[in-house]
């Protein structure tokens, strides 16, 4: 697919051609989460509770439990979100040039959007926001330090055992690119790779685009009902980024160099051009998604210099346990908020 | 600073999609990383790792994950 005219790419960006074709519910996931999400969370909820008998739903609209704002609540909430979605969308579409016309939202019949964003589409948009509280909350940092920390350790001891100070690190399946930020923080050259373009596009606009410091505002628990003590725990809100990357970094004397690549891992690391090309590896919920973990392997080893170090955390959520290969990703992790799924 | 963004195309037919999986357990994939080039030279296991999980909700997910750290030959 040739790139659209009138393409910008970031400054240092080495844009190699953008399949975005591989994506087309992008447009539609992004510009229409508000309205599905609305529709399943909120509507679908007021006509169940309107069907109760008369007297209940009476009841429970009023005080104490004036359910009827929790669900206006929710509504605010839900567009707090899409905020979010909507300036990741914005972000890439000035930076990487994604074609208008994948945007129907805003060429379309806008009561025919039901058919055109999937469940799938609202579970990938709800999964990417609440991947910003994992990544780039305050809020979410026992969460990283427990993934994170074993890895900046190893690294920090391998690079303190080296006389070259400046280790290179691959980091596949980046993600929101916490990791690769905070390895950069650290003063390791860092490498993210990616093959979601959902995740790939929210991280570029955290760390090239968002203006500043708790930005925006996400409620992160509130697409699901279950399981809440209260409703203010149901209705909690966290503030991302919990800092501003190029301040961040800016502030910092010995950063790391930092890039993203967007592929698929086993490609473009399994390939000649980046044999021994990295001193360390760093897989964090990563190895569990392969369908072959031997082609992973082989993969790291490929890229990884002869000496180098392949540092893992991670649970064996097998993604492709009862999955047909190709419908990659960690969507079982998000489904688990709403009960447990699958064999978890 | 900028984050440098490279695209490859995904024309290769060999990739993620490839037919065929398997599921080991984590005393099986630490015995591969051996078996395919690597020696493990730490390796730790139950770190709580929650996921993406609200502290407060009535049901806790919670990960106890495996930490390792293998060397290429």
């Amino acid at each position: 697919m040739a790139l659209p005219h009138g393409h910008k790419q970031t400054a240092s960006a080495v844009v190699k051609g953008i399949p975005f074709y591989h994506e087309p519910n992008f447009a539609n996931f992004c510009s229409q989460y508000a309205k599905v999400a609305h529709f399943n969370t909120t509507h679908l909820r007021r006509q169940s509770f309107y069907a109760l008998p008369r007297a209940h739903w009476e009841l429970l609209a009023s005080p104490p439990f004036s359910y009827l704002d929790t669900l206006n609540a929710v509504d605010e909430a839900i567009d707090k979100n899409a905020e979010l979605s909507l300036a990741i969308w914005q972000a890439g579409l000035e930076s990487f040039g994604i074609p208008p016309q994948l945007n129907q939202s805003q060429s379309k019949d806008p009561h025919d959007w039901r058919g055109k964003a999937t469940s799938n589409d609202l579970e990938k948009a709800r999964s990417t926001v609440r991947q910003f509280y994992r990544d780039w909350s305050e809020e979410g940092k026992a969460e990283r330090e427990a993934c994170y920390e074993p890895v900046m350790k190893a690294l920090n001891k391998e690079r303190s055992s080296r006389s070259d100070s400046n280790l290179r690190v691959l980091v596949p399946g980046a993600g929101l690119a916490r990791l690769v930020f905070d390895l950069c923080c650290a003063g390791f050259d860092t490498e993210g790779n990616e093959i979601s373009y959902h995740q790939l596009l929210a991280s570029s606009y955290i760390l090239n685009h968002c203006p500043k410091a708790r930005a925006h505002t996400l409620f992160p628990w509130v697409h699901s009902f279950s399981n809440h003590k209260t409703r203010t725990n149901h209705l909690t809100s966290v503030q991302v980024p919990d800092l501003h990357p190029s301040t961040t970094l800016g502030a910092i004397e010995n950063t790391g160099e930092m890039s993203m690549s967007a592929s698929d891992f086993l490609l473009l690391y399994g390939n000649q051009a980046h044999k021994d090309t990295f001193d360390a590896v760093a897989t964090v919920f990563f190895l569990d998604t392969a369908p072959n973990i031997i082609r992973y392997i082989e993969a790291i080893k490929n890229c990884l210099r002869p000496g180098g170090i392949l540092v893992n955390v991670g649970p064996l959520l097998w993604h492709f346990e009862n999955n047909a290969p190709g419908s990659h990703g960690r969507e079982k992790d998000s489904a688990s908020d709403d009960g447990v799924k699958g064999e978890l | 600073m900028k984050l440098a963004l490279m695209w490859s195309s995904l024309t290769n037919p060999i990739g993620i999609a490839d037919p065929g999986a398997v599921e080991l357990t984590d005393d099986e994939v630490v015995a591969l990383i051996e078996k395919l080039g690597f020696d493990i030279e730490k390796r730790e296991s139950g770190i709580t790792a929650p996921y993406i999980q609200d502290p407060e909700s009535m049901l806790q997910n919670i990960y106890k994950a495996s930490h390792w750290v293998a060397r290429k030959r």
